[in-house]
């Protein structure tokens, strides 16, 4: 009977494992072979040069340049994203009228393709004809005008600004159920108590909140390493002195752009290496957090 | 219940089963299969992939009636149309070569890029096709011949030469009593005049980092002539990157930025963009290829007498000659080595490089890759100003990213765009480029 | 929902004015995409921000007639649905046989599993492109369909592990006595029984793989093959100086699933968030 067992549950899981052996182990394997070699992507001639792309990589300004803006764009989502969602769906918990189609509007930019909210954001920021500067000259403010995703300085903050306008809803989806989870009572102790509805957010709606803001931040964490769409697509040809570039768009541009694979590769492995750190910390934490449960 | 008790294996056992029959048909081309194969094999193999970058009216027509003159005369051949956009097609075609599946016939612009694919030997060698059919071979325009040859092999057949031009709103330049100019300095007060009035000075979007390389190129090639950046390219006789003429380039250019000659933002348009801003006249100038022409006669036809022409500015004191032009092949077209079907394919390049292809070419205000009284005889009124200016050079500069292998050509158009944004000095920006091509030459 | 609400007067107005400011801001540039798409040329060089003069679907209708746009729609359909038929068929069984039967090497195959989960997909682009050409599926749907599912595997079968384990074992065990056999307590009983989890699972598939970009953007080339992101793109490229076509374009392109969404709202949210939790 555990034979069979054995043998049973081997085959449902064969047809999975392997799909995703094939397409996803194999694949992550052959990115670390390639790193080994510096090679073009379409030469017969692959050169083996060992860890020489690793040393190269250690030495690459651009690479910790990218990895810089990839924290930059973590801080972001926690310092801009996860406040703005925390309140909102705070707010959205209280005595509101239309709250059904204010979440459902606060929600919709998840539902976009990036490539339209690339494009959107183009529109809104193109230096002639774009929203932002017309906003900016109709207000007066004509001396704050500028090429937003051309300046080295502006390019980084404001493709940020276009990632924490898609995702901002999403957070504030999971804490908005959150705040369901928090026991009525604990609101209306506080309220005998005589809490203002400002002390009753910091009171009792922050802690309860923790759980949820934990799941958000460690989803961030994985979700700003690997980042890719918008910052590779705004602006198209990539910003000046690469203000835009992230680890995953740079392993792209290099890898194949600029005829390297086998850097390519070597940088994706380093990605890898990253998120997979990162990713660890989270099930760590899971593990810990499950464990009393467990036991 | 029951309906989806029942549908949801069947289902799924047909998707599964359907998108491995699927997989397995399309493994069919590589795979010498046994009985019917044979018919499919030859089925597949007169097929040419085809990709080209006429993706817009009205070279796109051009292309496709070349195509059509070609099936009507190859029924036997299917051809399988794949218009991209430029950096787009620059990107899939790395890709499919590196997926191993490239295009039979595919667009090319000659030089660096095409080296790297000709030294990995995925490039099927013309000459002997040209030695076959003198008449053809000697109806190509020699200078763009050469930009598609390697080692004395030709690798790909031009079909259409381009030159950088200084291109400029006659109506605006009569308004101001502008002339266009000829020295650098005369262009430096033209930018403050244009200015102004109100008028942006140049249209120029940086942000696929080509559009500014032309200026950096042509102020190189004023102040030092071709010899500097082709000895630093080959490495010979201690060419450099960092040659003082690359320097002097970095320094006019940001004197240009200080000056406001280009839009604000312009490093974060594109192309569509700024010359959105020249054919609605709210810039007056635009440094940019002749396939400008096409554009506007598409785009802003109202535009079309407005128009002018002039060769880049000399630089005081410079080395190179004033009618050296940048530019290159603007189409060329190449066979890669695996194509199943390489007669039917340079039959197609024959077809795409004919006569016929060649009036079509011109009348969209091309400059087609023929010799010179051949061309000159073809080429419409639009364009007559640039195709002289072509044909008048003592020498063309083929652009430096598509003279430079893929690596410093990132490199070269990168830094170009850093001196541009202001974020680097000319002066560094040489370092960097010239310790790049020592890294790479000492790699080999 | 209900909370109790001691909130003065000023709290709650400054409330809704809070909600409603960034309510405009989440739905504007959606809002301006779409009225822009119904102006004219002309209404569009004059203003960018007055509304359309009028309900004008030209623009619409042209784009909709080229018959290269509708194919972005089918090709889009086709991959979606196959992608999520194919990762269901597969993960349901292995997330049974995780959930629910013990086996040699099973913490070994769920450690591998969950590792996909936070593998940036970035990681095996070149090689995948390799491998994807040297078994013919370049360029292919099938191909597409094929990485898509194998990506999707890992949030799948943690989802749906889950869902299985809460499953009461004596419900199996029951079906076992009456003389089920493993796969028929999985057609029968189990799968029947996961129909929200598998549900969740599809929603969250759905809204993920409809919009992607980047495996499409490397993976295909024909133009009768390309997706609805990344036709849009090409569209956007092709049309680079003329806004209105564009937003029309992109306004047709957003519209199945935003008519999706606000029909039901309730699903593709709750999808969306189950999944990336999960993940």
């Amino acid at each position: 009977m555990r034979g069979d067992e054995n043998r049973i549950a081997w085959m449902f899981v064969a047809p999975a494992l392997a799909l995703y052996a094939l397409f996803v182990m194999v694949p992550l394997c052959q990115s670390f072979w390639f790193s080994l070699f510096d090679w073009n992507g379409y030469s017969q001639d692959m050169k083996f040069t060992g860890m020489r792309n690793y040393a190269a990589l250690l030495r690459d300004g651009v690479f910790w340049g990218s990895l810089w803006r990839n924290i930059f764009l973590l801080a972001a989502s926690l310092v801009v994203q996860l406040p703005i969602a925390i309140i909102l769906a705070a707010l959205l918990a209280g005595p509101v009228r239309f709250a059904r189609v204010l979440r459902a509007g606060l929600f919709a930019p998840m539902i976009l393709p990036t490539v339209i909210v690339a494009l959107l954001w183009i529109f809104i920021y193109d230096p002639v004809d774009g929203l932002l500067n017309g906003l900016l000259g109709g207000i007066g403010l004509q001396s704050l005008r500028r090429g937003w995703l051309g300046e080295a300085t502006t390019a980084l903050p404001a493709v940020t600004v276009a990632v924490c306008w898609r995702y901002t809803g999403f957070h504030m989806i999971l804490f908005a159920a959150g705040i369901v989870n928090i026991p009525a009572e604990t609101y209306e102790a506080a309220e005998l108590d005589g809490a203002s509805a400002f002390a009753r957010f910091i009171h009792v709606t922050l802690p309860g909140l923790y759980p949820v803001i934990r799941v958000s931040a460690l989803l961030s964490v994985v979700g700003s390493m690997k980042y890719f769409d918008l910052n590779y697509l705004m602006p198209s040809g990539g910003a000046p002195d690469r203000a835009t570039e992230l680890v995953a768009t740079y392993m792209y541009r290099e890898g194949i752009n600029a005829d390297r694979w086998g850097y390519g590769c070597a940088i994706a492995v380093a990605l890898c290496a990253l998120t997979l750190a990162t990713g660890g910390i989270k099930l760590w934490l899971d593990r810990r957090r499950s464990q009393p449960a467990g036991v | 219940m029951q309906n989806w008790r029942l549908s949801f294996p069947t289902t799924c056992v047909a998707i599964v089963m359907g998108v491995v029959l699927l997989a397995g048909s399309n493994g069919c081309k590589r795979k010498p299969a046994s009985d019917g194969g044979s018919i499919q094999r030859a089925a597949a193999s007169a097929k040419l992939a085809f990709w080209h970058i006429q993706s817009y009216s009205p070279t796109k027509e051009v292309v496709a009636s070349a195509v059509s003159r070609f099936r009507a005369r190859n029924p036997g051949v299917t051809v399988e149309e794949v218009p991209l956009s430029n950096d787009p097609f620059k990107q899939k075609l790395k890709i499919a070569m590196g997926a191993g599946s490239p295009p039979d016939v595919f667009h090319t612009w000659g030089g660096g890029a095409l080296k790297s694919y000709v030294d990995a030997g995925r490039i099927l060698d013309l000459t002997p096709a040209l030695n076959a059919d003198p008449v053809w071979r000697d109806s190509l325009y020699p200078r763009a011949l050469d930009f598609c040859s390697f080692d004395g092999k030709v690798c790909a057949i031009p079909t259409d030469v381009t030159a950088v031009g200084l291109f400029y709103n006659k109506a605006i330049f009569e308004r101001l009593k502008l002339d266009p100019p000829q020295t650098f300095e005369q262009l430096m007060g033209c930018c403050e005049k244009l200015k102004a009035q109100g008028v942006i000075p140049f249209a120029m979007g940086n942000s696929d980092k080509w559009p500014g390389a032309f200026f950096f190129a042509y102020l190189a090639t004023r102040v030092g002539g071709t010899g500097p950046f082709r000895m630093a390219a080959s490495r010979e006789k201690d060419g450099s990157f960092a040659d003082p003429c690359f320097i002097r380039a970095g320094e006019m250019l940001q004197r240009m930025v200080k000056a406001d000659a280009f839009p604000p933002g312009f490093n974060g348009m594109n192309f569509d963009q700024a010359r959105r801003l020249f054919f609605t006249e709210r810039a007056g100038m635009i440094l940019m290829g002749s396939w400008l022409l096409a554009y506007a006669g598409k785009e802003a036809p109202e535009m079309a007498d407005k128009i002018g022409c002039v060769p880049f500015p000399v630089v005081e004191n410079g080395r190179g000659s004033a009618t050296t032009v940048i530019g290159g092949v603007n189409a060329g077209y190449a066979i890669s080595s695996s194509c199943a079907n390489p007669v039917a394919a340079i039959a197609l390049l024959k077809e795409l490089s004919g006569e016929e292809a060649a009036r079509q070419w011109a009348a969209t205000g091309r400059i087609p890759a023929l010799k010179g009284d051949i061309a000159l005889a073809m080429i419409s009124p639009q364009s007559a100003e640039i195709a002289k200016i072509v044909h008048a050079a003592d020498e063309i500069q083929l652009y430096y990213d598509q003279a430079l292998p893929p690596r410093l050509a990132e490199k070269h158009k990168e830094t170009t765009q850093n001196i541009f944004a202001l974020t680097t000095t000319p002066d560094q920006a040489a370092k960097e480029m010239e310790n790049l091509a020592l890294e790479m030459a000492a790699q080999k | 929902m209900a909370r109790p609400s001691s909130v003065t007067a000023g709290g709650r107005l400054t409330a809704h004015l809070l909600l409603f400011a960034f309510f405009v801001l989440a739905v504007f540039p959606m809002v301006w995409m779409t009225f822009t798409g119904m102006k004219t040329r002309e209404e569009f060089t004059r203003s960018i921000w007055a509304p359309p003069g009028g309900l004008r679907l030209d623009s619409f209708r042209a784009i909709l007639s080229e018959p290269g746009f509708r194919r972005y729609y089918v090709n889009n359909a086709i991959v979606t649905l196959g992608a999520i038929a194919l990762t269901l068929a597969v993960s349901a069984p292995a997330a049974f046989a995780l959930g629910c039967l013990r086996f040699r090497g099973e913490k070994t195959v769920s450690i591998v599993i969950v590792a996909g989960l936070i593998l940036p997909v970035h990681v095996t682009l070149i090689p995948l492109l390799k491998l994807l050409g040297g078994i013919g599926l370049y360029d292919t749907l099938s191909g597409l369909i094929m990485v898509h599912a194998a990506f999707s595997i890992p949030v799948s079968v943690v989802i749906l592990r889950a869902f299985f384990h809460e499953i009461p074992p004596a419900i199996p065990d029951a079906a076992r006595v009456d003389g089920c056999s493993t796969i028929q307590i999985l057609l029968h009983i189990m799968l029947p029984l996961a129909r929200p989890a598998l549900f969740t699972v599809g929603v969250f598939l759905f809204v993920n793989i409809w919009n992607e970009f980047v495996f499409a953007l490397t993976f295909l080339t024909s133009p009768e093959k390309k997706t609805l992101p990344l036709g849009l793109m090409e569209f956007a490229e092709s049309h680079g100086t003329d806004v209105v076509s564009s937003c029309a374009a992109m306004t047709l392109g957003a519209a199945p699933l935003m008519i999706v969404y606000f029909l039901a709202q309730k699903h593709i949210v709750r999808g969306l968030t189950a999944g990336a939790v999960s993940g």
